[in-house]
Protein backbone atom coordinates (compact mmCIF):
# COMPACT_ATOMS: atom_id res chain seq x y z
CA UNK A 1 0.00 0.00 0.00
CA UNK A 2 1.63 3.47 -0.67
CA UNK A 3 2.17 5.37 2.26
CA UNK A 4 -0.39 8.13 3.06
CA UNK A 5 1.72 11.71 2.93
CA UNK A 6 2.88 11.48 -0.66
CA UNK A 7 -0.85 11.06 -1.55
CA UNK A 8 -1.89 13.52 1.14
CA UNK A 9 -0.55 16.68 0.00
CA UNK A 10 -2.12 16.27 -3.34
CA UNK A 11 -5.32 15.25 -2.34
CA UNK A 12 -6.25 18.12 0.04
CA UNK A 13 -9.59 19.23 0.09
CA UNK A 14 -12.80 17.01 0.00
CA UNK A 15 -13.49 17.20 -3.85
CA UNK A 16 -9.88 16.15 -4.64
CA UNK A 17 -10.27 13.31 -1.84
CA UNK A 18 -14.00 12.43 -4.53
CA UNK A 19 -12.02 11.79 -6.92
CA UNK A 20 -9.28 8.95 -5.40
CA UNK A 21 -9.90 5.34 -6.19
CA UNK A 22 -10.53 3.62 -2.28
CA UNK A 23 -7.44 1.87 -2.31
CA UNK A 24 -5.77 5.03 -2.53
CA UNK A 25 -8.39 7.08 0.33
CA UNK A 26 -7.69 3.92 2.59
CA UNK A 27 -3.55 5.01 2.36
CA UNK A 28 -5.05 8.07 3.57
CA UNK A 29 -6.91 6.46 6.06
CA UNK A 30 -4.26 4.60 7.34
CA UNK A 31 -2.15 7.80 7.74
CA UNK A 32 -5.28 9.09 10.33
CA UNK A 33 -6.90 11.15 7.12
CA UNK A 34 -10.94 11.70 9.08
CA UNK A 35 -11.20 13.27 5.45
CA UNK A 36 -10.54 10.39 3.38
CA UNK A 37 -12.20 8.31 5.64
CA UNK A 38 -15.48 10.22 5.31
CA UNK A 39 -15.41 9.52 1.64
CA UNK A 40 -14.92 6.22 2.17
CA UNK A 41 -18.14 6.02 4.25
CA UNK A 42 -20.01 7.78 1.78
CA UNK A 43 -19.68 5.76 -0.66
CA UNK A 44 -20.28 2.60 1.11
CA UNK A 45 -22.27 3.32 3.82
CA UNK A 46 -25.45 2.49 2.46
CA UNK A 47 -24.71 -0.93 0.90
CA UNK A 48 -23.40 -1.75 4.45
CA UNK A 49 -26.32 -0.83 6.52
CA UNK A 50 -28.23 -2.28 3.72
CA UNK A 51 -26.48 -5.44 4.50
CA UNK A 52 -26.51 -5.46 8.18
CA UNK A 53 -30.50 -4.55 8.11
CA UNK A 54 -30.97 -7.97 6.44
CA UNK A 55 -29.12 -9.46 8.89
CA UNK A 56 -29.89 -8.23 11.78
CA UNK A 57 -33.76 -7.48 10.87
CA UNK A 58 -33.88 -4.63 13.31
CA UNK A 59 -32.78 -1.16 12.73
CA UNK A 60 -30.96 -0.33 16.05
CA UNK A 61 -29.12 -3.11 15.80
CA UNK A 62 -28.08 -2.84 12.25
CA UNK A 63 -27.00 0.69 13.11
CA UNK A 64 -25.16 -0.27 15.92
CA UNK A 65 -23.59 -2.97 13.28
CA UNK A 66 -22.97 -0.26 10.74
CA UNK A 67 -21.20 1.86 13.49
CA UNK A 68 -18.76 -0.62 15.02
CA UNK A 69 -17.67 -1.70 11.50
CA UNK A 70 -17.00 1.40 10.19
CA UNK A 71 -15.20 2.52 13.95
CA UNK A 72 -13.08 -0.98 13.19
CA UNK A 73 -12.56 -0.02 9.54
CA UNK A 74 -10.99 3.19 10.89
CA UNK A 75 -9.03 1.72 13.69
CA UNK A 76 -7.70 -1.05 11.67
CA UNK A 77 -6.94 0.47 8.01
CA UNK A 78 -3.25 -0.54 7.92
CA UNK A 79 -4.73 -4.05 7.85
CA UNK A 80 -5.82 -3.04 4.72
CA UNK A 81 -4.54 -5.40 1.88
CA UNK A 82 -5.34 -4.66 -2.10
CA UNK A 83 -4.03 -6.94 -3.42
CA UNK A 84 -6.86 -9.34 -1.58
CA UNK A 85 -9.58 -7.78 -2.51
CA UNK A 86 -11.62 -4.01 -2.94
CA UNK A 87 -12.26 -2.28 -0.55
CA UNK A 88 -16.09 -2.52 -0.48
CA UNK A 89 -15.33 -6.51 -0.21
CA UNK A 90 -13.36 -5.79 2.90
CA UNK A 91 -16.35 -3.08 4.29
CA UNK A 92 -18.75 -5.98 4.01
CA UNK A 93 -17.10 -8.75 5.02
CA UNK A 94 -16.14 -6.70 8.60
CA UNK A 95 -19.93 -5.74 8.48
CA UNK A 96 -21.13 -9.48 8.03
CA UNK A 97 -18.53 -10.53 10.82
CA UNK A 98 -20.01 -8.25 13.31
CA UNK A 99 -23.83 -8.81 12.30
CA UNK A 100 -22.96 -12.68 12.89
CA UNK A 101 -21.46 -11.59 16.19
CA UNK A 102 -24.51 -9.17 17.01
CA UNK A 103 -27.03 -12.59 16.05
CA UNK A 104 -25.34 -14.13 18.05
CA UNK A 105 -25.65 -11.99 21.26
CA UNK A 106 -28.79 -11.96 20.67
CA UNK A 107 -29.86 -15.81 21.31
CA UNK A 108 -30.78 -18.68 19.58
CA UNK A 109 -34.85 -17.92 19.68
CA UNK A 110 -34.46 -14.63 18.55
CA UNK A 111 -32.35 -16.28 15.72
CA UNK A 112 -34.32 -19.25 15.27
CA UNK A 113 -37.02 -17.08 14.00
CA UNK A 114 -34.91 -16.74 10.38
CA UNK A 115 -35.50 -20.26 10.54
CA UNK A 116 -39.50 -20.21 10.81
CA UNK A 117 -40.72 -16.93 8.96
CA UNK A 118 -37.49 -15.43 7.99
CA UNK A 119 -35.55 -12.70 9.16
CA UNK A 120 -37.98 -9.90 8.44
CA UNK A 121 -39.77 -11.48 11.46
CA UNK A 122 -37.21 -10.68 13.58
CA UNK A 123 -39.50 -7.42 13.91
CA UNK A 124 -41.27 -8.91 15.94
CA UNK A 125 -43.73 -6.67 17.34
CA UNK A 126 -42.56 -3.42 15.53
CA UNK A 127 -44.15 -0.26 16.23
CA UNK A 128 -42.22 2.09 13.62
CA UNK A 129 -44.69 2.06 11.06
CA UNK A 130 -41.65 2.89 8.65
CA UNK A 131 -39.98 0.30 9.86
CA UNK A 132 -43.24 -2.15 9.37
CA UNK A 133 -43.32 -0.99 5.60
CA UNK A 134 -39.98 -0.96 5.19
CA UNK A 135 -40.08 -4.90 6.33
CA UNK A 136 -42.90 -5.50 3.67
CA UNK A 137 -41.14 -3.90 1.12
CA UNK A 138 -38.07 -5.91 1.74
CA UNK A 139 -40.25 -9.27 2.26
CA UNK A 140 -41.65 -8.95 -1.27
CA UNK A 141 -38.39 -8.89 -2.78
CA UNK A 142 -35.90 -11.13 0.10
CA UNK A 143 -34.97 -13.34 -2.65
CA UNK A 144 -33.46 -10.92 -5.28
CA UNK A 145 -31.01 -12.40 -6.96
CA UNK A 146 -31.15 -15.76 -4.80
CA UNK A 147 -34.41 -16.05 -6.60
CA UNK A 148 -32.27 -17.89 -9.88
CA UNK A 149 -31.76 -20.37 -7.24
CA UNK A 150 -33.53 -23.90 -6.51
CA UNK A 151 -35.69 -23.22 -3.07
CA UNK A 152 -33.39 -25.37 -1.49
CA UNK A 153 -29.99 -24.29 -2.30
CA UNK A 154 -31.26 -20.48 -1.71
CA UNK A 155 -32.51 -21.68 1.58
CA UNK A 156 -29.17 -22.44 3.21
CA UNK A 157 -27.54 -20.26 1.56
CA UNK A 158 -29.28 -17.50 2.99
CA UNK A 159 -29.23 -19.17 6.64
CA UNK A 160 -25.78 -19.46 6.59
CA UNK A 161 -24.83 -15.98 5.02
CA UNK A 162 -28.07 -13.91 6.13
CA UNK A 163 -29.23 -15.61 9.44
CA UNK A 164 -25.55 -16.31 11.07
CA UNK A 165 -26.04 -20.52 10.75
CA UNK A 166 -23.56 -22.92 10.86
CA UNK A 167 -23.78 -25.30 8.45
CA UNK A 168 -24.34 -28.08 11.62
CA UNK A 169 -27.19 -25.44 12.60
CA UNK A 170 -28.41 -25.73 9.45
CA UNK A 171 -28.40 -29.24 9.12
CA UNK A 172 -30.34 -29.45 12.44
CA UNK A 173 -33.00 -26.81 11.77
CA UNK A 174 -33.79 -28.38 8.34
CA UNK A 175 -33.38 -32.01 9.55
CA UNK A 176 -31.13 -32.96 6.95
CA UNK A 177 -27.54 -34.53 6.69
CA UNK A 178 -24.64 -31.95 6.71
CA UNK A 179 -23.25 -33.27 3.72
CA UNK A 180 -26.27 -32.28 2.24
CA UNK A 181 -26.02 -28.71 3.57
CA UNK A 182 -22.58 -28.42 2.41
CA UNK A 183 -23.54 -29.64 -1.15
CA UNK A 184 -26.37 -27.29 -1.61
CA UNK A 185 -23.86 -24.34 -0.30
CA UNK A 186 -21.74 -25.26 -2.84
CA UNK A 187 -24.41 -26.04 -5.76
CA UNK A 188 -25.85 -22.72 -5.07
CA UNK A 189 -22.52 -20.38 -5.05
CA UNK A 190 -21.72 -22.35 -8.58
CA UNK A 191 -25.51 -21.71 -9.94
CA UNK A 192 -24.99 -18.47 -8.71
CA UNK A 193 -22.19 -17.43 -10.44
CA UNK A 194 -23.07 -19.10 -13.49
CA UNK A 195 -26.30 -16.36 -13.37
CA UNK A 196 -23.71 -13.57 -12.76
CA UNK A 197 -21.65 -14.74 -15.44
CA UNK A 198 -24.24 -14.86 -18.21
CA UNK A 199 -25.81 -11.48 -17.03
CA UNK A 200 -22.29 -9.88 -17.01
CA UNK A 201 -21.45 -11.64 -20.45
CA UNK A 202 -18.82 -12.87 -19.00
CA UNK A 203 -17.15 -16.33 -20.55
CA UNK A 204 -17.74 -18.92 -17.92
CA UNK B 1 -15.28 -14.13 11.92
CA UNK B 2 -16.40 -14.68 15.56
CA UNK B 3 -15.04 -17.26 17.54
CA UNK B 4 -18.18 -18.31 18.06
CA UNK B 5 -18.96 -20.04 15.28
CA UNK B 6 -19.10 -23.75 17.01
CA UNK B 7 -19.60 -26.43 15.08
CA UNK B 8 -19.72 -30.36 15.67
CA UNK B 9 -16.01 -31.54 15.33
CA UNK B 10 -17.36 -34.80 13.28
CA UNK B 11 -18.65 -32.47 11.15
CA UNK B 12 -15.22 -30.20 10.35
CA UNK B 13 -12.44 -31.30 8.10
CA UNK B 14 -10.30 -33.44 9.50
CA UNK B 15 -6.41 -32.57 9.45
CA UNK B 16 -6.34 -35.54 6.65
CA UNK B 17 -7.81 -34.12 4.72
CA UNK B 18 -7.33 -30.66 5.38
CA UNK B 19 -11.22 -30.17 4.66
CA UNK B 20 -10.72 -30.57 0.88
CA UNK B 21 -14.42 -29.41 -0.60
CA UNK B 22 -14.78 -26.94 1.97
CA UNK B 23 -14.17 -23.99 0.16
CA UNK B 24 -17.82 -22.66 0.45
CA UNK B 25 -17.59 -23.31 3.90
CA UNK B 26 -15.06 -20.85 4.46
CA UNK B 27 -16.06 -17.95 1.79
CA UNK B 28 -19.29 -17.95 3.60
CA UNK B 29 -17.47 -17.36 6.89
CA UNK B 30 -18.90 -20.69 8.82
CA UNK B 31 -14.81 -22.55 9.73
CA UNK B 32 -14.07 -21.74 12.84
CA UNK B 33 -10.36 -20.18 13.15
CA UNK B 34 -8.28 -23.57 13.73
CA UNK B 35 -10.03 -25.09 10.53
CA UNK B 36 -9.85 -21.81 8.82
CA UNK B 37 -6.28 -21.96 8.84
CA UNK B 38 -6.45 -25.64 8.20
CA UNK B 39 -8.28 -25.05 5.19
CA UNK B 40 -6.17 -22.05 4.18
CA UNK B 41 -3.15 -23.86 4.12
CA UNK B 42 -4.99 -27.16 2.37
CA UNK B 43 -6.28 -24.94 -0.99
CA UNK B 44 -2.55 -23.88 -1.39
CA UNK B 45 -2.01 -26.73 -2.94
CA UNK B 46 -5.06 -28.56 -3.65
CA UNK B 47 -6.03 -27.65 -7.23
CA UNK B 48 -9.83 -28.47 -6.60
CA UNK B 49 -10.08 -26.47 -3.59
CA UNK B 50 -7.92 -23.61 -5.14
CA UNK B 51 -10.35 -23.71 -8.03
CA UNK B 52 -13.54 -23.71 -6.48
CA UNK B 53 -12.57 -20.94 -4.13
CA UNK B 54 -11.69 -18.40 -7.60
CA UNK B 55 -14.66 -19.73 -8.84
CA UNK B 56 -17.58 -19.28 -6.14
CA UNK B 57 -15.89 -16.11 -4.23
CA UNK B 58 -17.80 -13.55 -6.30
CA UNK B 59 -20.63 -15.20 -6.20
CA UNK B 60 -20.29 -14.22 -2.34
CA UNK B 61 -19.52 -11.45 -2.50
CA UNK B 62 -22.56 -10.92 -4.72
CA UNK B 63 -24.82 -11.78 -1.93
CA UNK B 64 -24.76 -8.18 -0.24
CA UNK B 65 -26.48 -6.84 -3.09
CA UNK B 66 -29.45 -9.61 -2.69
CA UNK B 67 -30.11 -7.38 0.30
CA UNK B 68 -32.79 -4.40 -0.52
CA UNK B 69 -30.69 -0.70 -0.17
CA UNK B 70 -31.47 0.89 2.50
CA UNK B 71 -29.86 4.03 3.15
CA UNK B 72 -27.71 4.66 5.80
CA UNK B 73 -29.58 7.09 8.58
CA UNK B 74 -27.74 9.94 8.46
CA UNK B 75 -27.30 10.61 12.50
CA UNK B 76 -25.05 6.86 12.14
CA UNK B 77 -22.51 9.09 10.00
CA UNK B 78 -22.93 12.22 12.43
CA UNK B 79 -21.73 9.50 15.48
CA UNK B 80 -18.98 7.55 13.48
CA UNK B 81 -17.65 10.87 11.94
CA UNK B 82 -17.50 12.57 15.67
CA UNK B 83 -15.42 9.82 17.37
CA UNK B 84 -13.03 9.72 14.13
CA UNK B 85 -12.38 13.12 14.43
CA UNK B 86 -11.90 13.01 17.83
CA UNK B 87 -9.16 10.48 17.72
CA UNK B 88 -7.73 11.39 14.42
CA UNK B 89 -7.32 15.18 16.55
CA UNK B 90 -5.87 12.86 19.20
CA UNK B 91 -3.06 10.99 16.79
CA UNK B 92 -2.58 14.36 15.19
CA UNK B 93 -1.25 15.65 18.93
CA UNK B 94 0.70 12.22 19.22
CA UNK B 95 2.61 12.35 16.12
CA UNK B 96 2.17 16.11 14.97
CA UNK B 97 4.63 16.11 12.00
CA UNK B 98 2.35 13.18 10.36
CA UNK B 99 -0.86 15.55 11.13
CA UNK B 100 0.95 18.76 9.82
CA UNK B 101 -0.96 18.98 7.07
CA UNK B 102 -4.46 18.25 8.47
CA UNK B 103 -3.90 20.81 11.00
CA UNK B 104 -3.22 23.84 8.43
CA UNK B 105 -6.80 22.75 7.23
CA UNK B 106 -8.07 23.12 10.17
CA UNK B 107 -6.53 26.32 11.68
CA UNK B 108 -6.91 27.79 8.23
CA UNK B 109 -11.33 27.62 9.35
CA UNK B 110 -10.61 28.74 12.81
CA UNK B 111 -9.26 32.00 12.12
CA UNK B 112 -8.99 34.80 14.57
CA UNK B 113 -7.86 31.82 17.13
CA UNK B 114 -7.23 34.47 20.36
CA UNK B 115 -4.01 34.57 21.41
CA UNK B 116 -5.22 34.83 24.64
CA UNK B 117 -6.21 31.51 24.74
CA UNK B 118 -4.71 29.71 22.33
CA UNK B 119 -1.75 28.37 24.35
CA UNK B 120 -4.50 26.44 26.50
CA UNK B 121 -6.57 25.33 23.39
CA UNK B 122 -4.17 22.12 22.62
CA UNK B 123 -3.92 21.29 25.86
CA UNK B 124 -7.73 21.30 26.05
CA UNK B 125 -8.43 19.56 23.11
CA UNK B 126 -5.68 16.89 24.34
CA UNK B 127 -7.24 15.81 26.41
CA UNK B 128 -11.23 16.20 25.66
CA UNK B 129 -10.00 13.93 22.38
CA UNK B 130 -8.33 11.42 25.05
CA UNK B 131 -11.32 11.20 27.32
CA UNK B 132 -13.82 10.31 24.31
CA UNK B 133 -11.97 8.34 22.72
CA UNK B 134 -11.18 6.24 26.22
CA UNK B 135 -14.63 5.63 26.98
CA UNK B 136 -17.24 8.59 26.12
CA UNK B 137 -17.18 7.96 22.61
CA UNK B 138 -18.58 4.51 23.63
CA UNK B 139 -22.02 6.20 24.76
CA UNK B 140 -22.05 8.36 22.00
CA UNK B 141 -21.88 4.78 19.52
CA UNK B 142 -24.90 3.42 21.33
CA UNK B 143 -27.03 6.32 22.07
CA UNK B 144 -28.23 8.67 19.34
CA UNK B 145 -27.89 12.44 20.06
CA UNK B 146 -31.48 12.31 22.19
CA UNK B 147 -30.20 12.36 25.46
CA UNK B 148 -30.42 9.37 28.01
CA UNK B 149 -27.47 8.37 30.24
CA UNK B 150 -25.33 5.54 28.64
CA UNK B 151 -23.11 3.57 31.14
CA UNK B 152 -19.48 2.96 29.83
CA UNK B 153 -17.24 0.55 31.05
CA UNK B 154 -18.40 0.20 34.35
CA UNK B 155 -18.25 3.67 35.29
CA UNK B 156 -20.93 6.27 34.45
CA UNK B 157 -20.64 8.07 31.26
CA UNK B 158 -23.88 10.23 30.61
CA UNK B 159 -24.75 11.85 26.95
CA UNK B 160 -27.17 15.06 27.11
CA UNK B 161 -28.71 16.14 24.26
CA UNK B 162 -28.59 20.12 23.72
CA UNK B 163 -31.20 22.10 21.99
CA UNK B 164 -29.51 23.82 18.74
CA UNK B 165 -31.20 26.83 17.44
CA UNK B 166 -29.13 26.62 13.75
CA UNK B 167 -31.15 24.70 11.28
CA UNK B 168 -29.51 20.93 10.83
CA UNK B 169 -27.32 21.40 13.77
CA UNK B 170 -27.07 18.84 16.53
CA UNK B 171 -25.09 18.68 19.79
CA UNK B 172 -24.77 16.74 22.41
CA UNK B 173 -22.72 16.65 26.31
CA UNK B 174 -20.63 13.77 27.05
CA UNK B 175 -20.20 13.58 30.62
CA UNK B 176 -17.62 10.66 32.31
CA UNK B 177 -14.98 10.98 35.43
CA UNK B 178 -16.40 14.59 35.97
CA UNK B 179 -15.06 15.78 33.08
CA UNK B 180 -17.50 16.98 29.97
CA UNK B 181 -16.96 17.20 26.34
CA UNK B 182 -19.24 18.96 23.59
CA UNK B 183 -19.61 17.07 20.55
CA UNK B 184 -21.66 19.27 17.51
CA UNK B 185 -22.60 17.94 14.08
CA UNK B 186 -23.71 19.91 10.93
CA UNK B 187 -22.80 23.34 12.25
CA UNK B 188 -22.13 26.07 9.88
CA UNK B 189 -18.51 27.95 10.00
CA UNK B 190 -19.26 31.00 12.35
CA UNK B 191 -19.09 34.69 10.41
CA UNK B 192 -15.78 35.84 9.30
CA UNK B 193 -13.96 37.07 12.00
CA UNK B 194 -15.87 35.03 14.68
CA UNK B 195 -15.86 31.80 16.68
CA UNK B 196 -18.26 30.12 18.62
CA UNK B 197 -17.42 30.32 22.57
CA UNK B 198 -18.18 27.97 25.33
CA UNK B 199 -20.24 29.22 28.45
CA UNK B 200 -21.19 27.46 31.62
CA UNK B 201 -24.10 29.06 33.94
CA UNK B 202 -24.04 28.27 37.36
CA UNK B 203 -27.45 28.53 39.79
CA UNK B 204 -27.61 31.81 41.59
CA UNK B 205 -25.44 33.79 38.65
CA UNK B 206 -27.47 36.38 36.28
CA UNK B 207 -24.71 35.80 33.45
CA UNK B 208 -22.81 32.73 32.25
CA UNK B 209 -18.96 32.16 32.61
CA UNK B 210 -16.76 32.08 29.73
CA UNK B 211 -14.50 29.19 29.53
CA UNK B 212 -11.42 28.50 27.71
CA UNK B 213 -13.20 26.27 24.94
CA UNK B 214 -13.07 28.40 21.58
CA UNK B 215 -13.98 26.93 18.29
CA UNK B 216 -14.91 26.34 14.51
CA UNK B 217 -16.09 23.51 13.15
CA UNK B 218 -14.15 21.13 10.69
CA UNK B 219 -15.61 21.82 6.95
CA UNK B 220 -17.92 18.29 7.38
CA UNK B 221 -19.47 20.72 10.49
CA UNK B 222 -18.22 18.63 13.26
CA UNK B 223 -16.05 19.49 16.70
CA UNK B 224 -14.97 18.03 19.97
CA UNK B 225 -14.49 20.41 22.61
CA UNK B 226 -13.92 20.28 26.07
CA UNK B 227 -15.88 22.08 28.78
CA UNK B 228 -13.59 22.99 31.41
CA UNK B 229 -14.62 24.09 34.66
CA UNK B 230 -18.02 22.83 34.31
CA UNK B 231 -18.49 21.49 37.94
CA UNK B 232 -21.83 22.74 39.45
CA UNK B 233 -22.92 24.26 36.42
CA UNK B 234 -26.80 24.05 35.40
CA UNK B 235 -26.42 24.88 31.36
CA UNK B 236 -23.29 25.23 28.88
CA UNK B 237 -23.98 27.42 26.35
CA UNK B 238 -22.33 27.92 22.77
CA UNK B 239 -22.42 31.51 21.05
CA UNK B 240 -21.00 33.09 18.04
CA UNK B 241 -18.17 35.81 19.61
CA UNK B 242 -15.51 37.80 17.68
CA UNK B 243 -12.41 36.22 17.16
CA UNK B 244 -10.49 36.01 20.80
CA UNK B 245 -13.79 35.29 22.21
CA UNK B 246 -15.40 37.83 25.26
CA UNK B 247 -16.08 38.29 28.74
CA UNK B 248 -19.82 38.25 28.56
CA UNK B 249 -21.95 36.74 25.79
CA UNK B 250 -22.48 39.47 22.97
CA UNK B 251 -24.96 36.91 20.85
CA UNK B 252 -28.12 34.93 22.05
CA UNK B 253 -26.56 31.24 22.40
CA UNK B 254 -26.94 28.76 19.29
CA UNK B 255 -26.46 25.55 21.68
CA UNK B 256 -28.03 25.20 25.09
CA UNK B 257 -27.84 21.98 27.13
CA UNK B 258 -28.84 21.41 30.28
CA UNK B 259 -27.30 19.66 33.04
CA UNK B 260 -29.67 19.19 35.42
Amino acid sequence: MPRARGLHSAASGSASLGKLADEELMALVQGGDADAFEVVYDRHCDVAFSLAYRMCGRRATAEDVLQEAFLALWRTGARYDCTRGSVRNWILRIVHNRAVDALRRGGVRDRHAFQEEGAVERVAGAEDIEEQILDRERSEEVTGALGVLPKEQRRVLELAYFGGFTHTEIASMLQMPVGTVKGRMRLGLAKLRLTMAAEEGIPR
Amino acid sequence: MSEAHDSDPHDLPSPADGGCGDGALYLLGLLDERHRRMFVEHARTCALCSDDLAALGPAVEHLPTTARQVPAPAHAKRQVMAVVRSEASQQAARFPSHASQQAARSSSRARGTPRRRFALRPALALAGTAMLAAGVAIGALSTPFGGGSTPAGGSSARVVSADVTLAGASAALHQSGGHTWLTVADMPEPSSEHVYEVWVKRPGHAEPQPTDSLFAPTASGTATVAVPDSGGANEVLVTQEPSGGTQLPTAPAVIVAHLS
